[in-house]
């Protein structure tokens, strides 16, 4: 209650009124014009089709001359629609288009005041200046060493995870034990709670035991996620009985059939899973941030670290630096030089989208999250 | 009993008569004999179960009937509990960083200037909750309630926006015939992203690049707005324009570039689901339309819409959860400290932000909060939800 009246007070509750005003008078502003175009465009047919019908009684009707209005019609209509489209896909594209091209642009190109869409010069330096970072601002992390990170933790946690995954899975959907139940609803509800409300205790759970710059601690908060559980439960349940039965008349152990026979069945969303945790630890960049020094982090916290360099009149470009008006031993930051990390970092989940399209869209589309 | 004792009492060699005090010490210790041997007895039958012997011997008996011995019997009520040795794993993992975070975050949010390093605190009360909403935290941190009007205001205007384009979108590519797949394929692209990468990408879109000459060079939109006759203006940087409304600021140009951002990145995922909605609308609805002569709007409103109802409140409801949670885009496009001094703070950098100061109460409290508003949307989207479904 006092922190409504606390909003009130400093005119943030005029603030939020406006915007929700804004919004209300946006939507039904849309609607309405999307209405009245809806009927303009109804009475304007019905006049012109009506003309027709009138005139086809005086004159005789031609009815080929109404198929051409038809078409016409349809004609006009793929227009605007292709047109929208096109536009709606060049700026959706746009942004990595952009992100490709400055990342083999020279600095001094990108800094031009007219900006060229296709550099100039290529200049695949940018690439090697990033892997080799000699600037020293990161902290001493290569990108080698960064990447050998992620790749660690991104495949043992992934490993690990599904491990835990699929055994808690299969004792949920398969096994009777006192309690069961009750656990899996505990579960479920850990899910409404925001996982942001678990890294504050987290973190000085994890600081307190000495578990900083390490790797355990970037894999082990995580290896547990509550929806990957239920889904793959739910994908357990799906599997007849009689299956079960069958598999233990031919001798068949528990473990035996979770191998043999399970997961081969729900190898989809096993393997949407792997792609997702994968994604996950990837894109992954909170936590490291706040637990490990920079040698230990992820992928995610390189590419945010500016990437600045001294000017130097012998720098590893070759160009004149004295164009930008500064003095030399400045930091500047290279935006080339990010937009090559950027590259880096955005174009193996291109890759890997358009290869494992189906699994992961079925993974995200399921739980709405991404990683 | 009486059979018993006549039994007892008529043996063929009456035993030693003792006095009842040493009588008593026989019998207790006949009787502690007896429970140890029988202890010994279950545990060895229970290790002779997992013998080879043991399963003939299993066979042979459960083919009589059900005679089991005690042993047998104790290795199946433990067997029956097995289950809870496949998720002591994944309970234990979650005992401790998944229950004990939820048990410490309420009791810490009424610690006073509690410390979660040292775990010093003051006393208890509210006190954390009044500071945080007042923005008397007295460290220097970000400030809650500008935190929280950036994030509603963001959300709540991109979420919308952004469905609806994608509403226009996937109606616009139902509607044609050629080419489809290509088109869906370029807007599905940017459906996995790594939002501080592409973050970073439209920073370069909107920012002052830097001097050539000493001019100014600027990125694509303010060229494009230079067009029209505007100045450029600082949509990123440190000179970004500001407003004032009492305490809070309204960095607008930050709004702006966030807002396209959250735009752009949204829209895939919108996309795909009401597309795939769209697609999997039963033909027969759109033939029985036509034949009564209704207009592409007729249908689209009357029975489109309708259809994929369900499909645009979810949508809202997840849009809306993320968008309480945004925190990486916010750092790709404005830099680790979110703006000028966390003036594009959101809820989720507060508690960051003062978890990395050492704060822990007001963390505590910031993330209390952010959990009530997270529950509070989740009750009226049930709400709307069950009564949306009905159509």
């Amino acid at each position: 209650m006092f922190g409504l009246l606390l909003i009130t007070s400093t005119g943030v509750g005029w603030l939020t009124a406006l915007c929700v005003l804004l919004i209300i008078a946006e939507i039904g502003g849309i609607a309405f014009l999307g209405y009245k175009i809806a009927h303009f465009g109804k009475e304007v047919s019905a006049a012109v089709i009506g003309k027709w019908d009138l005139s086809a009684g005086d004159e005789g009707f031609d009815a080929e001359k109404a198929k051409k209005i038809e078409r016409t019609k349809r004609i006009v209509k793929d227009v605007f629609v292709y047109l929208f489209l096109t536009v709606c896909a060049v700026l959706a594209f746009l942004p990595f288009y952009w992100m490709l091209m400055s990342s083999v642009k020279t600095e001094m190109e990108f800094r031009e005041s007219v900006p060229t869409f296709f550099p100039h010069t290529f200049q695949w330096k940018n690439y090697w200046m990033i892997f080799h970072q000699v600037t020293g601002t990161r902290g001493g992390a290569s990108f080698g060493q960064i990447l050998i990170n992620t790749l660690v933790v991104g495949f043992l946690s992934t490993f690990l995870g599904l491990v835990v995954i699929v055994v808690t899975a299969y004792a949920l959907a398969r096994m009777d034990f006192k309690g069961k139940n009750l656990l899996f609803a505990v579960m479920l509800a850990t899910m409404m709670i925001p996982g942001e409300l678990f890294t504050v205790t987290n973190y000085i759970t994890v600081a307190k035991a000495g578990m900083t710059n390490s790797y355990a601690v970037l894999i082990l908060p995580f290896l547990v996620s509550v929806y990957y559980i239920y889904l793959l439960r739910n994908n357990f349940m799906q599997i007849p009985n009689s299956l079960y039965q069958a598999a233990k008349v031919d001798g068949l152990s528990d473990m035996g059939y979770l191998i043999k026979v399970m997961i081969p069945l729900t190898a989809p969303t096993l393997i949407s899973i792997t792609l997702l945790k994968f994604i996950g630890t990837w894109n992954s960049y909170i936590w490291p941030r706040l637990v490990n020094a920079q040698s230990w982090q992820l992928i995610t916290n390189w590419v945010t670290g500016g990437f600045v360099d001294r000017l130097q009149p012998t720098s590893p470009w070759g160009e004149n630096w004295t164009i930008y008006g500064g003095n030399y031993g400045n930091s500047e930051t290279l935006d080339t030089l990010k937009m090559a990390a950027v590259c880096m970092v955005s174009l193996p989940l291109l890759i890997l989208f358009i290869f494992c399209r189906k699994y992961i869209m079925r993974g995200v589309s399921k739980s709405g999250t991404k990683g | 009993m009486m059979e018993e004792k006549d039994n007892v009492s008529t043996p063929a060699q009456p035993p030693k008569k003792h006095n009842k005090f040493v009588q008593y010490f026989i019998d207790l210790g006949a009787r502690i004999k007896g429970w140890f041997a029988g202890k010994f007895n279950a545990v060895k039958e229970f290790f002779h179960g997992f013998s080879k012997e043991a399963r003939a011997e299993k066979k042979a008996l459960a083919a009589e009937g059900p005679q089991l011995s005690r042993g047998e019997k104790f290795r199946r009520g433990f067997r029956a509990q097995s289950g809870w040795l496949f998720v002591a794993p994944a309970l234990i993992l979650m005992a401790v960083f998944t229950f004990y975070p939820i048990i410490a975050a309420f009791i810490g949010s009424f610690k006073q200037e509690y410390l979660g390093m040292t775990g010093k605190f003051k006393g208890w009360g509210f006190e954390n909750f009044i500071r945080v909403l007042k923005g008397d935290t007295g460290t220097g941190g970000a400030n809650f309630v500008q935190c929280l009007v950036n994030t509603l205001l963001l959300t709540f205007v991109s979420v919308p926006l952004s469905t609806l384009l994608a509403l226009l979108i996937s109606v616009a590519l139902n509607s044609i015939k050629r080419v489809q797949k290509a088109y869906q394929t370029i807007f599905f692209l940017p459906y996995l992203t790594n939002a501080l990468a592409m973050g970073a990408v439209f920073a370069t879109f909107f920012k002052i690049i830097g001097t050539v000459n000493n001019t100014e060079t600027v990125g694509i939109v303010n060229i494009v707005l230079g067009w029209f006759g505007m100045k450029p203006v600082d949509w990123v940087g440190i000179n970004s324009p500001v407003w004032y409304l009492g305490d809070l600021r309204i960095p607008w140009a930050k709004y702006i570039v966030a807002i396209i951002y959250e735009i752009w990145s949204g829209l895939p995922f919108k996309i795909l689901i009401l597309f795939s909605a769209m697609q999997s609308i039963n033909k027969q609805y759109y033939d029985a339309a036509k034949v009564d002569g209704a207009s592409r709007w007729t249908i689209l409103w009357h029975i489109t819409a309708p259809m994929i109802m369900p499909q645009i409140s979810y949508l809202l409801v997840t849009g809306i959860m993320g968008g309480m949670k945004q925190y990486s885009a916010i750092v790709g496009l404005f830099g680790e400290t979110m703006g000028m001094n966390y003036d594009m703070g959101t809820m989720v950098g507060y508690l960051y932000n003062y978890i990395g100061l050492g704060q822990t109460g007001y963390a505590y409290a910031g993330s209390l909060i952010l959990f009530v508003i997270i529950m509070v949307i989740t009750f009226f989207n049930n709400k709307l939800t069950k009564k949306r479904t009905t159509y």
